[in-house]
């Protein structure tokens, strides 16, 4: 027995050298979550009728997985990649695992600026994502002042202590807001959790833009991003600007939390969970951390929203409280092993 | 063939924040190829003085010039080009390989959006074999041993192929058989690549033992600049250490044999 285990082991370790093999592994896990998604629902459809369905425009189940299913499981993928990717750029500028978009109130920030203009520009609902994207780079800059001591990476403990006074100040004008105004604000209760539910294609769209420049950015960035792992002398001394990088990549960051609570409100914990979890699978590199972890967060957003759609049929739950109730504990075990 | 000379003129440097100067007035010259160690009691200013020769810390006053160039106007992948710096502790991400933490070393050679070339390869290669690392180049860095990490950080530097490098304590917090082979390998490093080393030490025996020429810092001052032999006194030692001390030679080495604190009265 013990010898069948060392050979899984090392099956496991050869297999794991070979480029691409993780990736393989984590798209595997999309496709198996991508096809959940679009099978399970308020209805219940079965795999071989969903593929007849989806071609046959004269079944009647076409047009609700064209509408409903579809485009929500692609904004599913999109806001899942987009926040897990989010939240590792997080992580190398700010140093340290325990940073992600909802923790440290980025995805707040955006969702302040898109509730600011939804309030009180509602005809300019188009900008809603650049108006996102001020508020969540606003944020960054807010936290990175109050956090930073120069010269020094930022503790864990003063990172969460910064992203939770930022968070309480921006829920605060968050709630004001929406009670001064509630004939005007959007469904608050779902946008603060966050969810996918009614999304369509002009959402995947709204969403497909910012994630696609912001992933693009950042795979672009891959080397500084590399050098930002080391210290700041030892990165200077490689010839990397360490300030310049650490804002444009923050921009990036802000970016892609911007463009996922554009549609699916203030989603938690995908940029925390993911990045971490793949980098104990694959290493700090972020050749392999960036796309697992787009690939592995759209994954996870896709899997949550299916439970979330299934556990109460036919009421519908907002996915981010089940993604909130994963990556509650797992941030408590992170927050453990790294202040302790 | 290494020309570079590194000059500091005058430098006065100042932390973001203080009130006083960390560095008064220091004037330094760093010719190719030579060994300078930078000694001095804690809180002299080694640390700042090597930070302005790789241009991290500003001059308040005075400059600092490679070749004759101002180094704040050059770029910073120029100046990594030319000059290696690696602070006292560095430090990584949990989960870096020794190969991988080597092959940033190619960061100012390759860019930021470049491709690493087959040059960039070979240069890893050989730095992991200069710094005997080829059997640890997959290990995570946390999994070594503090000689061996230091190693992986200086292979780091080499890779990076600069005429000059700076090492702010390369010895501190290793065991006595560590900093031995470490002082070997600096040794061996500007004997066979013809790297300039500045290296602040605590150890002065060490120091002279390593160092063509000695760099005395007493309280941010220039104290005495020179071959170890010269400026290794009786007196530098009672002044700048505030020790009462004895210098002698022993087997072609300087010794420091060390008798105690420096005459109260004195020191006053």
């Amino acid at each position: 027995m013990k010898r069948f285990a060392a050979a899984v082991r090392l099956r496991g370790a050869r297999a794991r050298e070979i480029p691409g093999f993780r990736l393989a592994v984590v798209c595997g896990l999309l496709a198996v979550t991508a096809g959940a998604a679009s099978l399970l629902g308020a209805l219940e459809l079965a795999p071989g009728r969903v593929l007849r369905a989806i071609a046959d425009s004269s079944d009647p189940m076409h047009a609700v997985l064209w509408d409903v299913r579809l485009p929500r499981v692609v904004c599913g993928a999109l806001v899942g990649a987009a926040l897990s990717v989010s939240g590792a750029l997080l992580q190398t500028v700010v140093r340290n695992p325990l940073a992600d978009p909802g923790l440290l109130g980025v995805t707040a920030g955006a969702g302040l600026g898109a509730l600011v203009l939804l309030i009180f520009f509602p005809d300019l609902t188009r900008w809603l994502p650049g108006v996102a994207f001020i508020g969540g780079a606003v944020t960054i800059v807010l936290l990175l002042t109050l956090a930073w001591r120069p010269g020094r990476a930022i503790g864990p403990l003063r990172i969460v202590l910064s992203g939770v006074a930022v968070q309480a100040m921006l829920f605060a004008l968050l709630s004001l807001l929406t009670f001064a105004y509630a004939d005007r604000a959007p469904a608050f209760a779902s946008f603060l959790v966050g969810s996918l539910n009614g999304l369509g294609w002009t959402d995947a769209l709204t969403i497909a833009v910012p994630t696609f420049v912001g992933l693009t950015l950042a795979l672009v960035y891959l080397r500084p991003l590399d050098v930002m792992l080391l210290d700041d002398v030892s990165a200077g001394g490689l010839g990397l600007s360490v300030r310049s990088a650490r804002i444009a990549i923050s921009g990036v960051a802000a970016l892609l939390a911007a463009g996922a609570v554009s549609v699916a409100g203030l989603v938690g914990f995908v940029g925390l969970v993911v990045p971490n979890a793949v980098r104990v699978w694959a290493g700090p590199g972020h050749a392999l951390l960036l796309p697992l972890s787009a690939v592995g967060g759209a994954a996870l957003v896709l899997a949550a929203d299916a439970a979330a759609r299934t556990a109460l049929r036919p009421l519908e739950l907002p996915v981010g409280a089940l993604l909130a109730l994963v990556g509650g504990p797992y941030f408590l075990s992170l927050l453990w092993r790294k202040v302790a | 063939m290494n020309t570079a000379v590194l000059r500091a003129d005058r430098v006065c440097l100042r932390h973001a924040g203080a009130d006083r100067d960390s560095v008064r007035d220091v004037s330094l010259a760093v010719h190719p190829g030579e060994i300078v160690a930078l000694v001095g009691p804690n809180g002299s200013g080694k640390s700042t003085l090597l930070g302005s020769l790789s241009g991290e810390v500003r001059p308040r006053e005075g400059r600092v010039r490679l070749d004759g160039a101002d180094i704040t106007r050059i770029g910073p992948r120029r100046l990594a080009l030319r000059v290696a710096r690696l602070p006292q502790e560095p430090v990584g991400p949990e989960g870096l390989t020794v190969e991988a933490l080597v092959r940033q070393g190619r960061y100012p050679h390759v860019g930021a959006f470049g491709t690493a070339q087959r040059r960039d390869e070979v240069a890893v290669r050989e730095a992991l074999r200069a710094m005997e690392l080829g059997d640890l180049r997959k290990r995570p860095l946390e999994t070594l041993s503090g000689g061996e990490r230091r190693r992986a950080w200086l292979a780091m530097v080499l890779a990076q192929e600069a005429e000059i490098l700076l090492l702010d304590e390369p010895t501190a917090a290793l065991d006595l058989r560590h900093q031995w082979e470490l002082l070997e390998i600096l040794a061996r490093i500007n004997r066979e690549r013809g790297v300039t080393l500045v290296v602040s030490l605590h150890d002065l025996e060490q120091a002279a033992a390593l160092a063509h020429r000695l760099c005395i810092l007493h309280r941010g001052r220039l104290y005495e600049a020179g071959a170890p032999a010269s400026c290794l006194s009786r007196e530098m030692l009672r002044d700048v250490f505030a020790v009462d001390a004895r210098v002698h030679k022993e087997d072609g080495r300087l010794r420091v044999e060390l008798r105690g604190p420096a005459d109260p009265i004195r020191e006053m």
